[in-house]
């Protein structure tokens, strides 16, 4: 009996060797990626996104998730080529700007519909662009402005003063400036928009809140026929349906592209980059420039609005290692001094107080403490471990700036209580995180008096700021930048550490025309 | 019984009253609110506190209860202040997935750990026994997330058997639903089925040296209708009241399966609202599991009725 049983384990286990070969060859076999070839229609996109997204409408949220699934359904004016160049979208040219820089005209594309089949106009335009500045960014720039509609198809904007960036503002991507009918913005008024109807190549089948958004080809879009470049050109709708769903452990959705459940990995983890890498059935994508990770500091907190301390914070920080230690991995990552990345075109400047970056100059640190008020009152650091980036850099940051004779508390909390205590302006002094990066500077959090920062700046940082508030000439903007970076670098405003860039898994049989800094699924087809 | 029932019924309803005045201002009392999962972060001091005042956050405490508490009486829970749908529709949408996985879970830990119980005892003392409490002991140690994690790897990403993750609806074909509830259910169900087979186990081991199997085995029945009929009848008691506490217990465990294997169930609801500041959700969802807790013990309670002649209620 015992041996009759021990054959019957020893065939069953022989059987079940074999079968699994069978699968591990079949998986290997499968692994494969073909050659990307001719783009072909059809397919579903399944995309593993971290969260369900607070709304589909940019005018109400700067969330980057809202726009990544939105600017599939909704377009605007004006986009950013790869290069940085703002073209044309639903505009059909440039802006006419008056010499004093107070009048836009700007003349709307004719033929393009909606996706409930009605037309564009002028008048979808001047109420989406009043909407927008009543709920999100354009608050800033349109303030006291007005926008009328010379006729059917023109625009235009007379501005109280000059702005420098309305042109570039109205093709950016976060709390994007993106275009609605009439008759949708009367029906919603300042609600936020969950059922957009916009004039994208994808059109919103279906939101089943915290599980799903499906988006639908939209047969009747009327695109661009240039070369898609950046966020700009032709937007090819390959795909039937693109289906965002919500899976918010990193780990799910990584298991999920593997097994074949998900075609695309949004937000994979940085510690699944070189495995994907190295695999035949997915790849991974860098999306650069993603953000600038910076030691924020809170200008509304007596300790530091000491100048020399912040200087002597700055000259401690040692770049490098702490950014190795907070992400894992340096291909996800790139040190710069320059606070408007290179990829976003002309603002870009790799020189001005690029001496006061990344110093690691713990005796000059020491000397600068010296100088400054500071008699060991205890920083506070507030950090979250939901974002482990934020708490790793933290605590190497601390590690470094103890090291010149700080005293530091790291408060760890979850992110909604970290953003409800840095809200606080009595309750932190430096925060350690990922920011959202833009072309210009007035569009960068941080750089600006009306963050939660609290940053105004030195005299000589706020004079050449609000100047080119309302600089228009390009070469001129970058001039005043260049001083302004310097400035800010001098005033040691925030720490500038490095751009971090998102990782995003796509499945092998994935293939993309042209990349954005932002998530696309038009220009994407599967074989 | 009636009044008994009535009584239950009664303070039911008590409980979930305090549950939710305790939440309502429990969250509260915790810094944040949904504004920033709303505006993401770029968002200026000035946008956050006009979202604030439209959604009435800027309002005193009393004053919010007031508005809440007005609508909970009149049954309804108010709306999603991230989702902006009813927190009724929320909650229903989230129903089935988090009910199958809690009824298919019970059935793994009730047939795996009743099954393991009673091999055990009736192999006291032999290798099996010991083999089958080393299993036990082995669900009860290993954390339900890592398990979901381990099976994921193997049965989805190496072997393709199973769907790495998401959730079948029943509208879509029972087979379909199965397929997905495979993983999470046994991976969530292995520890209760432990805990329920070391009290099976202790519980017909007693029931085993009783009189009564002893008389009954005299009259010549076989074996297994005197362990199945006779002692494990009357071994089930407290098994059954363990089982009780294994559904309260599934429930908790139902956040952590539903998140590794992103089933859009109400546990998940209950971790994202947590995370958004979502108080109207957070608020029905915690009356709600309230109620869900209060029904269960219930539920034991009546069915003693059925298993044990001698109880009754009055």
């Amino acid at each position: 009996m015992v041996r009759h049983t021990t054959k019957r384990s020893a065939g069953i286990l022989a059987v079940a060797i074999l079968v699994l070969a069978s699968l591990f060859g079949l998986a290997f076999a499968q692994g494969g990626a073909a050659a990307p070839g001719t783009p072909v229609s059809g397919g579903t996109l399944r995309v593993a996104i971290t969260g369900d997204p607070p709304t589909l409408d940019p005018h109400t949220s700067t969330a980057v998730i809202v726009l990544e699934i939105a600017s599939h359904v909704s377009e605007y004016l004006y986009a950013r080529d790869a290069g940085g160049t703002v073209t044309p979208m639903l505009a059909a040219a440039l802006p006419t700007i008056s010499a004093d820089g107070l009048t836009y005209t700007i003349p709307v594309r004719e033929g393009v519909v909606f996706h409930d089949g009605s037309s564009l106009d002028a008048g979808d335009v001047v109420d989406s662009l009043d909407r927008w500045r009543r709920l999100g960014f354009g608050k800033g720039v349109l303030a006291g402005a007005t926008i009328a509609a010379a006729d059917d198809h023109t625009v235009v904007i007379t501005l109280p003063a000059p702005v420098g960036i309305l042109t570039g503002v109205l093709g950016w991507t976060e709390g994007a400036a993106v275009i609605y009918s009439s008759e949708q913005i009367a029906a919603i008024g300042d609600s936020p928009n969950d059922a957009p109807i916009g004039t994208g190549p994808y059109r919103l089948a279906e939101w089943t809140r915290g599980q799903e958004v499906v988006l639908e080809r939209f047969d009747g879009y009327v695109g661009l026929t240039d070369a898609p470049s950046g966020d700009a050109g032709a937007k090819n709708a390959y795909l039937d349906t693109i289906r965002f769903i919500a899976v918010s452990d990193a780990a799910t959705r990584q298991a999920g592209l593997e097994s074949g459940e998900y075609d695309v990995n949004y937000r994979a983890a940085a510690s699944d980059l070189e495995y994907m890498n190295a695999s035949d059935s997915m790849y991974a994508w860098l999306m650069r420039p993603g953000y600038n990770y910076i030691a924020l500091i809170n200008h509304a907190s007596p300790v530091m609005q000491d100048l020399k301390l912040r200087q002597a914070i700055q000259a401690a920080i040692d770049v490098y290692p702490l950014m190795l230690g907070a992400f894992g991995d340096d291909a996800v990552f790139a040190l710069t001094p320059t606070i408007v990345p290179a990829e976003y075109g002309p603002m870009a400047n790799t020189t001005a107080g690029a001496e006061l970056y990344d110093q690691h100059d713990a005796v000059k640190a020491m000397q600068l403490l010296s100088e400054s008020n500071y008699d060991g009152q205890t920083i506070r650091w507030i950090t979250s471990r939901d974002f482990d980036y934020q708490y790793r850099g933290t605590l190497i940051a601390v590690d470094q700036t103890d090291a010149i004779g700080l005293t530091s508390e790291i408060i760890v909390r979850d992110w909604a209580t970290t953003v409800a205590t840095r809200a606080d302006p009595t309750a932190w002094d430096i925060f350690i995180g990922n920011f959202t990066i833009a072309p210009e500077p007035e569009m960068i959090s941080y750089l600006n008096p009306t963050y939660l920062n609290g940053y105004t700046g030195s005299d000589e940082y706020a004079a050449l700021l609000a100047e080119l508030k309302t600089t228009a000439d390009p070469d001129r903007r970058v001039a005043i930048w260049s001083d302004a970076q310097a400035a800010f670098y001098e005033d040691a405003g925030a720490i500038q550490m490095a751009n971090t860039f998102l990782v995003n898994g796509y499945a092998s049989d994935v293939h993309v025309e042209a990349r954005y800094f932002l998530f696309q699924a038009w220009n994407t087809w599967k074989e | 019984m009636t009044a008994y029932l009535l009584r239950r019924f009664l303070s039911m309803l008590a409980t979930m009253l305090v549950v939710g005045i305790v939440v309502f201002f429990v969250i509260r009392s915790v810094p944040g609110d949904v504004t920033s999962a709303l505006l993401g972060q770029d968002a200026t001091p000035q946008q956050i506190e006009d979202l604030r005042r439209r959604l009435n956050l800027d309002q005193p405490w009393p004053a919010q209860f007031a508005a809440w508490f007005g609508g909970v009486v009149r049954g309804d829970l108010g709306n999603s202040t991230y989702m902006r749908i009813p927190v009724l529709q929320a909650l229903a949408q989230r129903l089935e997935p988090t009910a199958m996985l809690a009824l298919a879970a019970t059935l793994v830990a009730v047939t795996l750990g009743i099954g393991l119980g009673v091999i055990a005892a009736v192999r006291h003392g032999t290798v099996t026994d010991y083999a089958v409490m080393v299993v036990a002991m082995l669900g009860l140690s290993l954390p339900t997330f890592w398990l979901g994690l381990l099976m994921i790897m193997l049965f989805a990403v190496t072997l393709q058997w199973l769907p790495a993750a998401g959730y079948g609806a029943l509208s879509d074909g029972v087979g379909r639903t199965v397929r997905y509830l495979v993983m999470p259910a046994v991976a969530l169900g292995f520890s209760q089925a432990a805990v329920i087979a070391r009290m099976t186990r202790a519980s017909l081991l007693d029931a085993l040296g009783e009189d009564f199997v002893r008389t009954a085995k005299s009259k010549g029945l076989p074996p297994a209708r005197v362990v199945l009929r006779h002692a494990l009848r009357n071994a089930l008691l407290p098994v059954l009241t363990v089982i009780g506490l294994s559904i309260a217990t599934l429930a908790g465990g139902v956040v952590v399966t539903e998140t590794v294997f992103n089933i859009p169930g109400a546990g998940r609801l209950v971790i994202e609202s947590v995370q958004r500041r979502d108080y109207p959700v957070l608020q029905g969802a915690v009356i709600a599991v309230a109620a869900v807790y209060a029904l269960i013990n219930l539920l034991v309670d009546l069915s003693y009725l059925a298993l044990d002649p001698r109880v009754r209620y009055s």
